[in-house]
């Protein structure tokens, strides 16, 4: 009952017209984005870190929150429609996708995807706001010692699911870390390798390393590359998919929502993994299983709704205890922090209008989605159609404006170039950019958790493990990390990229 | 895997000893009160740990497996006039002021680094400076740099 009398406060939030645009914009730059390969939420969302600074925090989240789950209803028009991704949890979409668009059924695909997309992000949302008040109280039983440990679970969840190497992954982090070190210390008041440089004592910013490694870094790799995309030339006539396409659709819509919310709380996991597992358990469950590829409906209902209900159950770890799941997550932690809002268990009793205002757009943003995204198919082809020569000047140009505008410095507009030359290098040589941006964003808390941590048991590591509940997020992370090294484990660590969430 | 890899994770060694190092200059404190060189410390260290680890799995690796595309494509030109333009952008800015430093860098990054037509370029470069202006001078109020030398020449 409290729940109701909450989501009602977070409507009246949400329906206060600059918020309620800020949504439609979100649902907007999320589905063009989502649209546009080359450019994902992660990135997009970095670019706009800087505008968000003039808006009010609420404003922003929503601004943020509505470009993320966007993102995922406008990715798999292109892969339908033309083979490619729009980004990376809509890869499985080309598979079926594609096939079905040749074979003239491209309509019933976009359709299926879209509504399979808002029942399962709905639905999500539903679980948040009913598992994220109470996840939130047993949360406030942590102490630092939880936090560094749950930190440490979050890393390696994130190191252990990707394409690579894990130890190339784990190094990133390391170094991410490190960066995050750069600058006055908040509790020796030391200045740490800031080289007597004033600039860098506030330490490197979240926005100009964003921005350099997913927005700079971007561009450079993509104009190595040279994109043809051959638009299927057929018309579509209607988006309704058939009654025997429901028939067909409804349970892998219900079992990818469940799947995608529950590997969308995972630390590490998210929309990219559940649309992979949603595809793989789709194809275990079906009568057909050999039909896969050839253009069967559930390969797009699953997989579309599971990475629509990733994002919702991306949101539980970090509005429950400020630790955030996945990239996107902790750029999103990073912005909060900056509007001087702390997240963790306290979030939801101390900014109440925060938390259920976003949760009030996501139901809102989901709605505008499901009519925006049909009736605007074929706007959003058109725009495939313009050249990426045309196109990355303005993305670079809104880089650069962006990180200027942090501190009206151009230190940080050359922070942010280099960051972009160190993004393009970690890139060609398969390392991993997202566990960086984690430990950057996690680097503070988590030297203080440590810290706090030390002073409390007054120098033994084994508080860490005394604590149950520290124990045993220690133990999953030890886990985790030995079992690649086993020879003889046949665990094998699913080979999905997840830095590829950008 | 990747071909580059021992060279990378020998600079990437390089870099973890030059973290170590420096992070000796900073008070260690104690186990129960620990210092600034803590984190800096224990993160270069993993790195330089993590790092042999990386050189040694790609020496026991054999070479037919390596991915035979040089590191850099045909399109290197295209990066470093980008790069370049994104650097002479930075230090031209203040100078110049927003408008003006802008409208070169999109003239630069139309007709250098991916060239297109002169009408295309010179028409996307002027309605990119006049709609980001709007947009974050005017509307966002972002505080562009008006120009240190223009102010002096007019």
């Amino acid at each position: 009952m409290e729940t109701i009398h909450h989501i009602l406060l977070g409507f009246k939030v949400c329906l206060e017209p600059s918020n309620f645009f800020l949504a439609f914009i979100g649902c907007l730059i999320g589905t063009l984005v989502g649209v546009l390969p080359g450019l994902g939420p992660a990135a997009s969302i970095s670019l706009l870190l800087p505008i968000s600074f003039k808006l009010t925090p609420i404003g922003a989240l929503i601004l943020m929150a509505g470009i993320y789950y966007g993102a995922m209803y406008g990715g798999s028009t292109t892969s339908i429609l033309v083979n490619i991704p729009g980004e990376a949890a809509s890869v499985v979409t080309c598979l079926d996708g594609y096939e079905m668009a040749k074979q003239g059924r491209a309509g019933p695909a976009l359709g299926i995807a879209a509504i399979g997309s808002f029942i399962a992000g709905t639905a999500s949302i539903i679980a948040l706001m009913f598992l994220a008040p109470p996840l939130a109280n047993t949360a406030l039983k942590f102490g630092p010692p939880e936090y560094t440990t749950l930190m440490i679970l979050g890393l390696t969840v994130l190191t252990f699911l990707v394409k690579g190497s894990m130890a190339k992954a784990l190094m990133m982090a390391a170094f991410g870390m490190f960066i995050s070190t750069i600058g006055l210390d908040a509790i020796s008041g030391e200045a740490r390798f800031s080289f007597g440089r004033l600039e860098l004592m506030d330490g490197i910013g979240l926005v100009p390393v964003v921005m350099g490694l997913f927005g700079i870094s971007e561009v450079f790799i993509n104009l190595e590359k040279e994109f043809r995309t051959e638009i299927l030339k057929t018309k579509i006539k209607s988006y309704l998919p058939t009654k025997q396409d429901w028939k067909k659709s409804y349970k892998p819509i219900a079992r990818g929502s469940l799947l995608g919310f529950l590997l969308g709380i995972l630390p590490g996991g998210g929309a990219i993994l559940s649309s992979f597992v949603s595809y793989a358990v789709e194809k275990r469950v079906s009568k057909y299983p050999a039909k896969f590829g050839t253009g069967m409906i559930e390969g797009v209902a699953g997989p579309e709704s599971a990475n629509n209900a990733a994002t919702g159950g991306a949101f539980i770890p970090l509005l429950t205890l400020g630790i955030p799941s996945n990239v996107v997550m902790a750029i999103l932690l990073g912005a909060m922090m900056i509007h001087g809002i702390q997240p963790g268990p306290n979030l939801i009793h101390e900014h109440q209008d925060v938390f259920w205002g976003v949760i009030a757009s996501m139901y809102i943003g989901n709605g505008m989605l499901l009519i925006l995204n049909l009736p605007l198919i074929p706007l959003w082809v058109q725009l495939l159609k313009i050249p990426y020569g045309l196109f990355f000047p303005l993305i670079l140009l809104f880089c650069l404006v962006g990180a200027y505008s942090v501190s009206s410095s151009v230190v940080d507009v050359l922070i942010m170039i280099v960051f972009g030359v160190i993004g393009y290098l970690i890139r060609k040589t398969d390392y991993e950019a997202a566990p960086l941006i984690l430990a950057l964003v996690l680097g503070n808390l988590f030297e203080n958790a440590v810290r706090q941590s030390l002073m409390l048991s007054d120098g033994s590591f084994l508080i860490f493990i005394s604590r149950p509940i520290a124990g045993a997020f220690l133990i999953t992370a030890v886990v985790l990390l030995v079992i690649p090294i086993i020879p003889w484990s046949k665990v094998r660590r699913p080979t999905v990229g997840i830095g590829e969430e950008s | 895997m990747n071909r580059y890899d021992k060279i990378s994770s020998l600079i990437w060694f390089m870099v973890s000893i030059g973290i170590i190092l420096g992070s000796l200059n900073y008070p260690f404190g104690s186990f129960s009160h620990p210092g600034p060189a803590f984190l800096p410390l224990f993160s270069g260290i993993v790195m330089a740990v993590l790092s042999l680890i990386v050189f040694f799995q790609a020496m026991q690796r054999s070479q037919k497996e390596e991915k035979g595309e040089p590191f850099l494509t045909n399109q290197w030109p295209k990066l470093v006039a980008a790069l370049f333009i994104l650097i002479a952008y930075s230090f031209l800015l203040n100078y110049m002021g927003y408008p003006l430093t802008t409208f070169i860098f999109m003239l630069f990054s139309l007709k250098v680094v991916e060239p297109k037509r002169w009408r295309t370029a010179l028409l996307e470069s002027a309605l990119a400076v006049i709609i980001s202006y709007t947009l974050f001078e005017i509307i966002l109020k972002v505080h562009l740099p008006k120009g240190s030398l223009l102010k002096i020449v007019f």
